[in-house]
């Protein structure tokens, strides 16, 4: 029987979760990234200013994008693909990635940030603000990661492709995130941030769009 | 052919480069007119570049036609 | 010949652009003056630096000193010190307007040159009197509309700092327009490959976006020629350098993309999906970015955009024709390219057919 594309992103997402808690040395191994590379800076810094935190937190978090959202199509081999290509609709393939993606790089961002307080302090002075900017930049990395990971899906050399493909793509949406949290640690004052804020979301919901319009012509072999 | 184009690119290069490296009054000299000149020069370059790589893409071409 | 006349139009129009561009002289104007402070109620003399001035050819140099819209003093006497200097003497009221200083512009015409303008010249200061003079009646002129001379013949404006660098708005500027229509012009051919399937759309959009790389590293390299020398320094981080550094990128992975594939049906799909996506990316990249930042290009960030008086009817009149001269040139160049890229496939297509047939 088939089932309707709402149906068929749920049924996906809750397999993408089951695997990621098959395979939780995927998740520790970021963790343990994370750890290690706030403990070399904080070394390194030992004083961290606010500005530098900033732009710190977000390079940190372009990277654990790319290693937690790399394997999303990488890692499936062909036979699986084939299995998915026969039963799935293919827009619900990327969208169920895309929100699991999501999904998870909120909490891996988010607990980022946690170890980020531990070790280095809290800067953020508003909250809302920094989380705002938080949801938005890991829904723009995670769009971005995905649909760069089917690409490079196709390709001989995957795991180099995805970072000279993902990085240039992936520029506006940090500069505008670094702009964002610079505001929200009271950085800078700056009346635009809702203007900000409407940049991202519209880049976010632009990114989506042409995903949705190009995803099908990808997947189809 | 090809070495005589080459060669007048090698040139111009030279000259743009010599331009730029000499000192600042020289590019500042008759209201900055010099960087006007570099920056066409710079196209040019750029041009001859591009159209040498193609003519070589189609001389190898015809050679392979020929084989 | 039908079928090649935007070929010639485009040889045409560049010519137009290049010739224009050098020959066509610049305004004069006034590059500083050796004063910045003076006190009121004096007479002070002040020598101006122009450029592109002929004082010595001209019987009349006239000039004034502008406080504000309706307060304007006439220069007692000019004095031409060779073609490019002059020596302006005013007198100044006790009181200026309002009672308080003031930064007054510099304005200079002759009949030869027509009128130049030095914004923000000199500072006056009002300085506290003793005794004050009896008649105070200073006798301002409160216009200029009518009086300014302005000649007739073809010329670019000035502008200080850019000077005769006026001209790179026909070889720097056209680059960018047309790397953005060269783009475009991809894009189109990739929706149509993926559309049609046919194998001469995905060459067009490889010759294309070639063509646009050659173009925004030229971009790229001129500008920082042009900063260089206006700017100061080769690369100033400015968010458009930045933003454009960043759209070349994308499209080098482009073509590190199209190399990473043995498959051609699977190369030309994937790079004509990669190819649309990077397009659209590059909308908020080039449009949406730089206008959140400040930045030393005109139209940004608080800066005045090159219209209202930098892009005067003389600048347009080459400025437009430039664009298109420019884009038509790279529709040419892509046009070679991707007439290559076609005939090379047909070779190694009646090779293979050739082996079959000998299998």
């Amino acid at each position: 029987m088939p089932m309707s594309i709402g149906n068929q992103i749920l049924v996906l997402i809750k397999k993408e979760m089951v695997l990621e808690w098959r395979s939780k040395y995927a998740i520790g191994g970021i963790m343990l990234y994370v750890f290690s590379t706030v403990f070399i800076m904080y070394n390194g810094f030992i004083q961290i200013e606010p500005h530098v935190w900033n732009v710190l937190f977000w390079i940190v978090a372009l990277f654990i994008s790319v290693n937690a959202l790399t394997k999303s199509f990488v890692s499936e081999n062909t036979q699986r693909q084939l299995y998915y290509y026969t039963i799935a609709h293919p827009l619900a393939v990327i969208f169920s990635k895309i929100i699991y993606n999501c999904i998870l790089l909120l909490i891996l961002n988010i607990l980022c940030f946690l170890v980020f307080g531990l070790i280095m302090g809290n800067p953020v002075k508003e909250s809302g603000l920094f989380f705002m900017a938080l949801t938005l930049g890991s829904c723009g990395l995670a769009i971005t990661f995905t649909f760069i990971s089917a690409i490079a899906n196709k390709a001989n050399n995957s795991a180099t492709l995805i970072a000279i493909l993902g990085f240039p793509l992936i520029i506006p949406i940090l500069v505008s995130l670094i702009k964002i949290s610079a505001s929200a640690l009271r950085l800078m004052t700056d009346t635009s941030v809702t203007t900000d804020i409407w940049t991202l979301l519209i880049i976010d919901v632009l990114l989506l769009a042409m995903t949705y319009l190009l995803f099908p012509f990808l997947w189809r072999d | 052919m090809k070495k005589s184009i080459l060669l007048v690119c090698a040139l111009l290069s030279t000259h743009l480069l010599s331009a730029q490296e000499s000192t600042q009054s020289v590019m500042e000299s008759s209201g900055k007119i010099f960087v006007v000149l570099a920056t066409v020069l710079v196209i040019y370059a750029g041009f001859m570049i591009f159209l040498t790589v193609i003519d070589r893409r189609i001389s190898n071409l015809e050679r392979q036609i020929k084989d | 010949m039908k079928k090649n006349w935007w070929k010639i139009l485009a040889a045409l129009l560049l010519l137009y652009t290049i010739l224009a561009g050098f020959l066509i002289p610049l305004k004069s104007g006034i590059e500083y003056v050796n004063k910045d402070n003076v006190n009121s109620g004096a007479d002070f003399e002040v020598r101006a630096y122009c450029y592109n001035t002929h004082f010595s050819e001209v019987d009349e140099i006239r000039a004034w000193l502008k406080i504000d819209s309706s307060h304007i003093i006439k220069a007692k006497e000019v004095k031409a010190v060779g073609n490019l200097m002059a020596d302006i003497s005013f007198s100044l009221p006790q009181f200026l307007p309002n009672n308080k200083s003031h930064v007054a512009t510099l304005i200079i015409d002759n009949k030869k040159d027509g009128y130049a303008i030095l914004p923000s010249a000199i500072q006056i200061n009002q300085i506290a009197f003793d005794t004050i003079l009896p008649e105070e009646n200073f006798e301002y002129v409160s216009s200029l509309d009518n009086e300014l001379i302005t000649i007739n013949s073809l010329s670019f404006p000035y502008r200080n700092i850019l000077y005769e660098t006026i001209r790179n708005l026909f070889f720097h500027v056209p680059l960018w327009f047309g790397m953005l229509i060269i783009f475009l012009v991809s894009m189109i051919y990739s929706i149509l490959y993926l559309r049609n399937k046919n194998e001469i759309y995905d060459m067009k959009a490889n010759a294309f976006t070639q063509v646009g790389i050659l173009f925004g590293i030229l971009g790229l390299v001129t500008g920082a020629v042009w900063a260089r020398w206006t700017w100061g320094a080769w690369w100033s981080f400015d968010v458009k350098q930045n933003m454009s550094a960043i759209a070349m990128l994308i499209y080098i992975a482009y073509s590190v993309l199209r190399a990473s594939f043995d498959d051609v049906e699977q190369r030309s799909r994937v790079s004509a999906v990669y190819n649309i996506f990077a397009f659209s990316t590059l909308i908020p990249l080039l449009f949406v970015i730089p206008r959140l930042y400040d930045s030393l290009h005109p139209g940004n960030g608080g800066n005045p955009g090159f219209g209202g008086e930098d892009l005067d009817d003389t600048m347009r009149m080459v400025f437009y024709p430039s664009i298109i001269a420019w884009t038509l040139i790279g529709v040419w160049v892509a046009q070679l390219t991707y007439r290559y890229l076609i005939l090379k496939n047909k070779l190694i297509y009646n090779r293979n057919n050739k082996n079959r047939h000998k299998n």
